[in-house]
């Protein structure tokens, strides 16, 4: 098991975390910096518990989940944990400047394991700024819920 | 479709340390650019900035709770326009332009936009 000093742990292989999430892609002692993305590029699927502590954490930022259907919003805070972790280490930085989200209607319920696949749709230099554009898509039982673009300007 | 309101109520969070820290924990992004005040000062904004889906999230649960169920954000795109300095409040509106289609606003306390987009929204069908 590694350990970032600013990160997550990541967990071997196909083994689960100490949180509990599932991680089935590759990971690297080198560092994701700019020149290692190309389009197309897959960092395969992260799978997150809309858990107990997933939903304290957001509650705490959002106020109290009515029901017991996962707001949009916790889909996409999913997405972005699915993002750091598929992709360590990472330099220190990185500023998220843009995003498009698409939203199938499809929901899921409080408690269930959502897949995020990791993918990177672009990675273009201008003037001097390191530009990478990320995909996620978000699925439950085979139903995608929603898919987002992930504009990142690459600290190096 | 007319059963879209013409603006969805605000919705205002605050983005204290405490808060950033706790979102930092949900998303497991814990870039020190939000979280460390001594590598925010060596970065271009000189202090920690909240993450930038907090703002986004804001809009989107602030159309999640106007709907109560009856629509829903189909598609969102939005630009990060400005940083929210950690500590800042930031509040989220939605202005309908026509049919479903709206301009998306989160202002933080000192009157400026940090997030500006447009998103369209559909109604919910019942399975």
């Amino acid at each position: 098991m590694k350990h970032f000093p600013f990160g997550p742990d990541i967990a071997p292989l196909g083994r689960a975390d100490e949180k509990g999430n599932r991680v089935t892609h590759i990971t690297t002692d080198d560092l994701w910096t700019f020149d290692r993305f190309k389009a197309g590029q897959s960092f395969g699927a992260v799978e997150v518990a809309l858990d107990s502590r997933r939903i304290k954490g957001w509650q705490a930022v959002y106020g109290q989940i009515c029901g017991d259907v996962a707001p949009d919003g916790l889909i996409v805070a999913g997405m972005m944990e699915a993002y750091i972790l598929a992709i360590q280490p990472r330099p220190k930085g990185n500023v998220h400047a843009a995003q498009k989200l698409d939203f199938t209607g499809v929901q899921a319920a409080l408690g269930d394991v959502i897949t995020y696949q990791v993918s990177v749709a672009k990675a273009e230099e201008k003037k001097g700024r390191f530009w990478v554009t990320f995909t996620i898509t978000a699925a439950h039982n085979s139903k995608v819920l929603m898919q987002g673009d992930i504009v990142s300007i690459w600290a190096a | 479709m007319t059963d879209f309101p013409d603006t969805i109520a605000p919705l205002t969070i605050s983005t204290g340390p405490a808060v950033a820290r706790g979102y930092a924990e949900l998303t497991q992004d814990y870039n020190p650019i939000h979280l460390d005040e001594e590598f925010a000062r060596s970065t271009a904004f000189g202090r920690p900035i909240a993450h930038g889906t907090m703002a986004l999230n804001l809009v989107v649960e602030a159309v999640t709770r106007a709907a109560g169920g009856a629509f829903y954000i189909a598609d969102l795109d939005i630009r990060f326009t400005a940083p929210t300095y950690v500590g800042q409040t930031l509040t989220a509106v939605a202005t309908r332009q026509s049919g479903a289609e709206y301009v998306l606003e989160t202002s933080a306390d000192d009157g400026r936009v940090v997030l500006k987009g447009t998103a369209r929204l559909a109604m919910r069908v019942s399975e």
